[in-house]
């Protein structure tokens, strides 16, 4: 702030004291109303006034920042801090004045004017009125609206530009003051935001000093924040090893602009204050203050989320070995059967053999019989092979596989590998499957084998059953919601419809031998697939185990 | 060899089937293939049959069961069971309810006839009582 020119014409030598007292208060330490108590009293006193006011526009709104009065000799001051209305002021005045960036000056108020309509002039009639619009680069910075009810004004045009200048002055102070206190403001609430944030918030210079450290980043790393800021972020948690790659990266993109791990996630490991290393997720961007570069930092520890990770995968590596135990076994189970099935096409081959070497034995030798048995045995060989591939492929360890599936295809698969077991267990087996069912998402391996472990399941629940009423069906259906469902069903004792959630519990088992694991593997497999496997009791009797698989949209796959 | 013997082939699965009866035809016998117990009981075959080669997995009526309603109804055709699971108890009970033999599927083709000419003399010594 300046002092007015010395060489104005209307500069009072006493205004000169007058204004020292404005300018000293708003010296230092900016206290505002000080600096508008001094303000108010010197108007009021230099211009004779009985009442002053000093506006300052807010937000498109008129607020009375300073009420000054004298009575009695006294001048006092009050801070209202209130919008300006009618009862304040004549509003059609201060309208005039702030539209036309003009003063009035109503010497005389009784004398007709322009505003004698204004209720409050008709409503306060005071005598004499001024209203200084107060300008800064013709851009409106406030309003002093004195009046006066005992006499007419005497004020000459240099007083009032004097009190302008004054104000003027005040008002631009109190600008930058208010300025400075909208800064203050959102800077304590920009503080505010960064230190309630999850994250680590931080942010470093060029030199990768540490120029920002959030709450946050003080309980992540153990450095206070007046411990961290200033000192080089890679002493305050990055590990020795890491330390000479990232100071490269920062000089590297200073010298090139180039930064290939700024501006996403990346994972890297943080050293805590006390030595304990932890995995933390960053994002850092770089932005630049007056030609300088500086980076602002997010890290967020994820402890955590990769223990949580490495569960999840060592839940999944057991579930999967489990179910591949589940799986051998059951073939295990299927062992005898599978014998039949392979010794099927070996004793065809054998015995065409047999007749092949008799029918070249015979005089003359029948090689058109010859002929007709080697093409048996070729037969019969790949017979025997495709039931070996067939197990194989089932058996072995694949990792799950995600495929447009014709579930239908691959019941009809696990049938043909439990015919026998079916066959020599007396169980009749009728198929129902429905044509045209939509493909599903899913492992093949994994589905088919809950398809196995069930249909065993029912063969094993009818053992004890009259050998002529073993039944066992198989169905596969589309449900109204899209869903497709397959139906395994026994005509076994059936189970309490009480149990028919236990029966799904590991290491439930009604079977002397049995683990307990069959059908709580079956249920996590169509778990995992989205679907869900249930049990009830058929009627008359015998059970129904029914999986049920949604189906993606066309072309999911 | 020529016979007039006429040996009947049994079993579900007809490439076993197949192969069996062009053996036995390879030997010189006369042969009928039937794909169930069932259909060669209800054949007009069954009274001319002089040896049955059946085997014992069936759905519905084994070839156990098959020997023993033959036994139940007088018709003593000698039977050679066949199996591609051979079982000790099976073979046993078998045994003892009066088959010729009970093989395994990959048997020895020698034996197989030296059973099959026991089983046409016990067929020729119950047609001569």
């Amino acid at each position: 702030m300046s002092l007015p020119p010395s060489s104005d014409p209307g500069a009072d030598n006493s205004l000169e004291a007058l204004w020292e007292r404005v300018s000293q208060s708003a010296q230092g330490e900016v206290v505002l109303d000080q600096l508008v108590d001094a303000l108010m009293r010197a108007t009021i006193e230099y211009a004779g006034a009985e009442r002053g006011l000093l506006v300052l526009p807010r937000r498109e709104e008129y607020w009375i920042e300073a009420e000054a009065r004298t009575g009695g000799g006294i001048v006092s001051v009050n801070i209202p801090k209130s919008r300006v209305t009618a009862a304040d002021l004549p509003e059609s005045v201060l309208l005039h004045a702030v539209r036309t960036k003009d003063s009035v000056v109503l010497p005389d108020a009784v004398d007709a004017h322009p505003f004698s309509a204004d209720e409050y002039l008709r409503a306060r009639n005071p005598r004499s009125i001024l209203c200084l619009p107060l300008l800064k680069q013709s851009g409106l910075i406030g309003i002093i609206y004195l009046e006066n009810h005992l006499t007419s004004s005497t004020l000459a045009p240099a007083r009032i530009a004097v009190i302008k200048l004054l104000a003027t002055e005040a008002a631009m102070v109190l600008e930058n003051v208010h300025l400075y206190s909208d800064i203050r403001d959102r800077d304590t609430k920009t503080r505010r935001i960064i230190d309630s944030a999850l994250d680590a918030v931080l942010s470093i210079d060029e030199r990768g000093r540490v120029t920002e450290w959030n709450a946050q980043a003080e309980t992540m790393f153990g450095w206070r924040r007046d411990e961290a800021v200033g000192r080089a972020l890679s002493e305050l948690f990055i590990p020795d090893r890491y330390r000479d790659a990232h100071e490269k990266g920062l000089r590297h993109f200073l010298n090139t602009g180039e930064g290939p791990l700024l501006n996403r996630r990346i994972e890297i490991t943080a050293l805590h204050r006390h030595g304990t290393e932890f995995p933390v997720e960053v994002s850092i961007a770089p932005y630049q203050i007056d030609g300088n570069w500086e980076f602002s930092g997010f890290v967020r520890d994820i402890t955590e989320k990769k223990l949580a990770e490495a569960a999840t995968r060592r839940h999944r590596e057991i579930e999967s070995e489990l179910a591949h135990a589940n799986r051998a076994a059951t073939m295990g189970q299927l062992s005898a059967s599978i014998a039949h099935e392979v010794n099927q096409p070996i004793g065809a081959a054998v015995t065409n053999a047999h007749a092949a070497l008799r029918w070249l034995g015979a005089t003359p030798p029948n090689v058109d019989e010859v002929r007709q048995a080697l093409t048996r045995i070729v037969t019969n060989g790949n017979r025997a092979a495709d039931v070996l591939s067939r197990i194989r492929a089932f058996i072995k360890k694949a990792p799950p596989r995600k495929d447009g599936l014709d579930l239908n295809e691959a019941v009809l698969e696990v049938i043909a590998l439990t015919r026998s077991e079916a066959k020599k267990n007396k169980v009749a087996v009728q198929m129902h499957l429905a044509e045209g069912l939509p493909a599903v998402q899913g492992d093949r391996v994994q589905l088919q084998q809950v398809v196995l472990n069930l249909i065993i399941n029912a063969i094993e629940a009818m053992s004890a059953s009259d050998p002529g009423s073993r039944r066992l069906l198989i169905s596969s259906s589309q449900s109204h919601s899209n869903d497709v469902s397959v139906e395994v069903q026994d005509s076994g004792p059936g189970f309490p419809e009480a149990s028919a959630e236990k029966i799904f519990q590991a290491f439930y088992t009604t079977k002397p031998a049995g683990l307990g694991m069959g059908l709580s593997i079956c249920r996590s497999i169509v778990e995992a697939h989205g679907g869900q496997l249930r049990a009830s009791v058929a009627d008359p009797t015998g059970a129904i185990f029914a999986f049920t698989l949604p189906v993606r949209p066309n072309g999911a796959f | 060899m020529v016979s007039q013997h006429l040996i009947s082939v049994i079993d579900d699965d007809e490439p076993f089937r197949e192969a069996m009866s062009s053996l036995m035809r390879s030997l010189g016998f006369e042969v009928e293939a039937f794909s169930s117990a069932e259909a060669f009981l209800g054949s007009s075959h069954m009274g001319t049959t002089s040896c049955l080669i059946a085997d014992v997995h069936m759905p519905n009526m084994t070839g156990i069961d098959l020997h023993q309603q033959l036994v139940a109804s007088g018709r003593a055709i000698p039977v050679i069971l066949i199996t591609a699971y051979p079982d000790d108890n099976v073979r046993a009970r078998a045994l003892a309810a009066g088959v010729i033999c009970y093989l395994n599927k990959t048997f020895d083709d020698a034996a197989l006839l030296g059973f099959v000419r026991s089983a046409l003399a016990q067929a020729d010594q119950a047609i001569k009582v």
